[in-house]
């Protein structure tokens, strides 16, 4: 062993030894696993829901918003459900994640979203998979209700992976097309009920699956207040994008 | 094994392999210990069959590390900063200097460089494991580590050991 090798091994027992892990651990690993099932339940409801209504083909190139758009909801849908064709993100699913001093450089500004991360966003394919998965965060505005849907080309590559929280089965290449989401439906937290970074924001995790080589991606996104979409694109692994 | 009992068990060295992937970031570790629990919670008959519930757990944090990281792509790789200084020798305090210094070069790592450092030299488990874990091939933990433990080396200063010096000739 090297005397950097010695060092190393010396300083990380150093560091951790005698650290436990927190007393409500087992508590916070069965209150985790009530709010995915929480969250599976309502994606089965909206699944119910999607057999009744026609699949969100929103329209994204004209001025309509929900209320007139196919497959839109022609009421103001009750706070906590998801857009049809869509997949609920609320509250329960924030996450607490400390953002670097720079993340507004490196993220996207789209209505009441941040999609932080994504001017440099990357996918990772395991083994021969032509399958590659990535990670974003999405920040919402507090209180507010948005959706965001994957269009144009990108329908036939790029899926959100709400459900799929086990990173596992990916890395093992099991994930398809079939297992992912065209839309995801973020909830803001009232106020108080977030984490304090950034301000005034919920952040959500989302991981994605892309196929094929590196790709522009289009998101349509609608906000429950402005009512119209507006159309962001966006590299993974340094596609170069046009219009598509 | 009840996965409860599991988790009395386990749960202190698993949350320190977390503390180390998360650069010493409590809560981040939390988070992440929380999330491979939870999985695992998920499977436990057929994990708990496999016989090695702790290895699928690790594996589990190790990933969940890495693309943790890599969704938060805008910090893959941390700098000290500017006026940081090279540890300091020769007593206790700048033993512990040393090492403060060396965990924070670590934290500075791109994430899979730093789990396999973790893997490889806190767990203490083999190449072909760690290969395992990370989902990569024994090669690759090999560049990993020595391209890992090159930048802390070149970072803290420190001299090659004489082995490694003559394997270098």
């Amino acid at each position: 062993m090297t005397e950097i090798e010695r060092r190393l091994r010396a300083a990380m027992h150093a560091a951790v030894d005698g650290v436990a892990p927190p007393a409500d651990l087992l508590q916070q690993v069965r209150l985790r696993r009530r709010r995915h099932r929480a969250r599976g339940a309502a994606v089965a409801v909206v699944a119910a829901g999607a057999l009744a209504v026609p699949p969100v083909t929103l329209a994204l190139h004209g001025r309509g918003g929900p209320a007139g758009g196919a497959g839109a909801p022609s009421t103001p849908a009750p706070a906590q459900r998801a857009v049809p064709g869509t997949v609920l993100d609320a509250c329960a699913s924030q996450i607490g994640s400390p953002l670097g001093r720079d993340w507004r450089q490196q993220s996207i500004r789209v209505g009441p979203f941040w999609f932080i991360g994504l001017r440099a966003v990357n996918a990772s394919r395991y083994g021969p998979s032509r399958v590659a998965l990535g990670g974003m965060e999405v920040a919402v505005r507090n209180n507010e209700r948005a959706w965001v849907t994957v269009v144009g080309a990108a329908t036939r590559y790029f899926r959100f992976l709400v459900r799929q929280s086990d990173y596992t089965d990916g890395v093992d290449g099991h994930y398809t097309m079939a297992d992912g989401e065209a839309g995801v439906t973020f909830i803001g937290c009232p106020p108080g009920q977030t984490y304090n970074e950034p301000a005034g924001y919920t952040i959500y995790g989302a991981h994605f699956l892309v196929v094929g080589p590196p790709r522009c991606v289009s998101f349509g996104i609608w906000t429950s207040l402005r009512g119209r979409a507006e159309r962001m694109t966006f590299a993974v692994d340094g596609a170069r994008c046009g219009r598509d | 094994m009840p996965f409860e009992d599991f988790v009395r068990a386990r749960s202190a060295a698993l949350f320190r392999t977390a503390m180390l992937l998360t650069g010493q970031n409590r809560s981040e570790a939390e988070d992440l210990l929380q999330g491979a629990l939870e999985r695992a919670y998920r499977r436990w008959g057929r994990i708990c069959r496999s016989g090695d519930p702790e290895r699928y757990v690790r594996r589990s944090l190790a990933n969940a590390s890495t693309d943790r990281w890599r969704r938060l792509g805008r910090r893959g790789e941390r700098h000290l900063p500017a006026d940081t200084s090279g540890p300091v020798t020769g007593d206790h305090a700048g033993e512990v200097a040393d090492r403060d210094f060396l965990l924070r070069a670590l934290a500075g790592l791109p994430p899979r460089q730093r789990a396999v450092l973790v893997l490889r030299y806190y767990c203490d488990l083999p190449e072909a494991e760690i290969a395992d874990a990370l989902g990569c091939t024994p090669g690759t933990v090999k560049s990993q580590a020595s391209r890992g433990l090159a930048r802390l080396r070149a970072i803290s200063g420190a001299e090659p050991a004489v082995s490694e010096k003559e394997c270098q000739r």
